[in-house]
Order: structure tokens, then C-alpha cells, then sequence
């Protein structure tokens, strides 16, 4: 395991920096980890749709922050993503929240393997 | 602002149109909880459509939907007509909760469970496209125009419910027709809004305009313009209180009804 967090540190240096929105707080020390920086939630209360202003001021947060990518777990119906996605152009990804979630992510390992990947081609950051 | 609540308030009017006429019917028939147990029975079907690996969104899980709507329709109008000791509102919040577990034991063995639980309770009236709202209004204005159409029946239908026992073939059959359409407008309607709205659409605006109005014409008319206030009203309070659309919608409804309740009796 620490050999492959070496190994994805330099692999994956690209994402450093990157911003983006999650739909609910599922991966706080991966995005700290790789410097990636969560500007906003979708549901900062699990289960409680955003309100209009909520959803608006996530919309101008996209638009003036140049926010480039969406990412919700798995399982959830990308409804919410997909309609900000239509306002905004923003990309919306599914990462896998944890072990079998998603094809792939067949162990802890290729669980992160699976998301950096994921994150890297949605930024369209190179990795090795 | 502006654009982010102009499709769902298109959306609110839509529903209004059609649940307002069919709230007269259910408040009639003394059926309340039949859209809830109607639309239970439609998103287990959705339910297991998931489970098998269909689409969420798809075509083949809404005929999935449908079908057990239809079975439910069959259900329901096959239960009044026999004879029994049993009411119907029995078997119907039975059958309401027997779906819900039946969902909830098919939900226990995936990740998605609690997100379509509770999508299906309180919806996203917020994220309706206009695509799926024309949709929507094309099914709706094709039920109104049937229900207009056959009006006297199935108003008949509705007004000899407390009668049991041996009915004749007609009503049964307009009793059937009456449950399909109507599971068919609450299958629709639950997606766009949720359990809850749909159920404040259905029968809130009714109870009001029972308050006030005689005959069917008016309290048709006093339930859209209710409804349509609520709705706008709901909105506003959703925007000015930063809180979640479909929720402040169902409780300036209630806030309304109980306005309009002590009105009436200040009146008296």
C-alpha cells in the first residue's frame, strides 16, 4: 500500500489543485491527499434536496470559479448532476465510494486506482 | 433565479390541471389514501426493474411500472365490487404498506436503496425538464379529455361508492378505467414531484374548496386557483427562506387549508 501511494503521488501530480464539487461529503481525505479542492457539496445534508438558492448559487459558483467537474457516488441517479450539467457544461462523473462499487474497483488498491483515473481524464490532465 | 423555478412552476400547473378534478373524485369516493397506495404499488414495480438491471429512467422500467399499476387498478376496483365486510380504505393502506416493505427487503441488498426511497418520497420538483413536463401534459390533457368525455359515468361511478355488493357490469368497468387513468396521472406525477406533493395536490385544494363550494364546476375552479396560488406562494417561500421546494410547497398548502378552515368557521 505505501508503495502505491508513492507511486500515485507521482503519477497522478497533475490533479494538484484541481477543483471540483461533490455530491456528498464521501471522500475527504482522498480529495486532501491528492490536493484536490472541494469547492461544494450538492447535498451538504444527505437526503435533503438543495434549494433554489442553494442550487443558483452552486450554478454561479461553476460559472465564475471555472469549476470543471461534478463527482457523485456510484450508486446515485445523476438527475441532479446532469441538470447542472445542462446549465453549466460542467462534467459529471461517478466515482466508486468503496470496494466493488464500480468495474474496476476490485480492491482497495484498484478503488483508487479507478477514481484517479476517473478525475484525471474528466480534468483532461495526463498521468502515466 | 428566475429560470431555475419558471419549468418546475409550469410543472406545479400541470399537475394542478389533473389532480384537482381527480381530488374531487378520490374525496368523493372517500378513497384518500388510494394514490398512495397506487403509487407504492407502481414504484415497486420500478423497484424491481432496478433490481433486474433495467435503466432507472427507461422504457422498459416504466412498462414494468405500469403493469403493476394496471394489476393495482384491477385490484382495487375488483375489491369494492365484492362482497365483503371489509372497507376498502383497509386493504388499501395494507397494500400500501405491504409494497413498502416489499421494497424495502428488495432495496436491502443494494447500495441504492435509501437514494430511490427517498427520492420517491419527496421527488425534485426542482430538476423537472421541459421535455419530460411536455410529456407529462400530453398524457394528462389525453386523460382529461376521456374523463371529460365519459364525465357522467364516471361521476356516477364515484357517487355510488358507499354502495357494495353485486354492481352491475358498467360500473365496474368505469371503475376500472377510473383507477387505470389514475394510477396512471399518480405513477407520473410521483416521479416529477414525490409521494407527499402528489398526495397535497390530489386532496388538499378539495378539502378547501369543499369548505366553500357546492357544486362541482366551482369547486373545480375554486381547487385550481388554490392550487395555483399555493404552488407560486410555495415557491416564494422556498426562494425567500432558502429551503427545499417540494416541502415549503406541501406546508403553504396545509397553512392555506387551515386559514381557509378558520375562516369557515368564523363564518358560520
Amino acid at each position: 500500500m505505501d508503495k502505491a501511494i508513492l507511486d500515485w503521488e507521482k503519477r497522478f501530480v497533475n490533479l494538484q489543485g484541481k477543483k471540483l464539487i461533490y455530491y456528498h461529503n464521501s471522500w475527504p481525505y482522498f480529495s486532501n491527499y491528492f490536493g484536490l479542492e472541494t469547492v461544494e457539496f450538492l447535498e451538504p445534508k444527505p437526503g435533503i434536496t438543495p434549494s433554489p438558492a442553494k442550487l443558483n448559487h452552486i450554478i454561479q459558483r461553476i460559472k465564475s470559479d471555472d469549476i470543471m467537474v461534478i463527482a457523485s457516488e456510484s450508486y446515485f441517479s445523476d438527475r441532479v448532476p446532469k441538470f447542472i450539467a445542462s446549465k453549466t457544461g460542467v462534467k459529471t462523473v461517478k466515482l466508486a465510494q468503496s470496494v466493488g462499487a464500480m468495474e474496476g474497483a476490485d480492491s482497495y488498491i484498484h478503488l483508487f486506482e479507478t477514481n484517479l483515473k476517473i478525475l484525471s481524464q474528466a480534468f483532461g490532465v495526463e498521468h502515466d | 433565479m428566475i429560470d431555475l423555478i419558471l419549468w418546475p412552476l409550469v410543472a406545479t400547473f400541470v399537475i394542478t390541471g389533473i389532480h384537482v378534478y381527480l381530488g374531487l373524485h378520490v374525496v368523493t369516493r372517500g378513497v384518500i389514501f388510494v394514490d398512495l397506495a397506487l403509487a407504492q404499488v407502481a414504484a415497486l414495480g420500478s423497484a424491481i426493474g432496478i433490481i433486474i438491471g433495467l435503466e432507472h429512467d427507461g422504457y422498459s422500467s416504466y412498462i414494468l411500472a405500469v403493469s403493476f399499476t394496471i394489476m393495482g387498478a384491477a385490484f382495487f376496483a375488483y375489491v369494492r365490487s365484492s362482497k365483503q365486510r371489509i372497507p376498502q380504505e383497509a386493504i388499501i393502506g395494507i397494500t400500501y404498506v405491504v409494497c413498502t416493505a416489499a421494497m424495502i427487503l428488495l432495496f436491502s441488498k443494494s447500495a441504492e436503496g435509501s437514494e430511490h426511497l427517498n427520492h420517491l418520497l419527496v421527488g425534485s420538483i426542482l430538476f423537472v425538464t421541459p421535455v419530460k413536463i411536455g410529456y407529462t401534459a400530453l398524457l394528462y390533457i389525453l386523460i382529461g379529455i376521456i374523463h371529460w368525455k365519459y364525465r357522467d359515468q364516471f361521476f356516477k361511478t364515484s357517487q355510488s361508492h358507499y354502495q357494495r355488493g353485486d354492481l352491475d357490469k358498467s360500473t365496474r368497468f368505469w371503475d376500472f378505467l377510473f383507477y387505470v387513468t389514475f394510477g396512471f396521472v399518480v405513477t407520473s406525477s410521483v416521479k416529477i414531484a414525490g409521494v407527499l406533493l402528489v398526495f397535497s395536490f390530489l386532496i388538499i385544494p378539495t378539502v378547501a374548496a369543499l369548505l366553500f363550494k357546492e357544486s362541482i364546476r366551482s369547486r373545480l375552479i375554486f381547487g385550481w386557483i388554490f392550487s395555483m396560488v399555493g404552488s407560486f406562494l410555495g415557491m416564494f417561500v422556498s426562494i425567500v427562506f432558502d429551503v427545499p421546494t417540494g416541502a415549503s410547497i406541501v406546508i403553504t398548502f396545509g397553512l392555506m387549508l387551515a386559514i381557509s378552515g378558520f375562516y369557515f368557521l368564523f363564518k358560520e
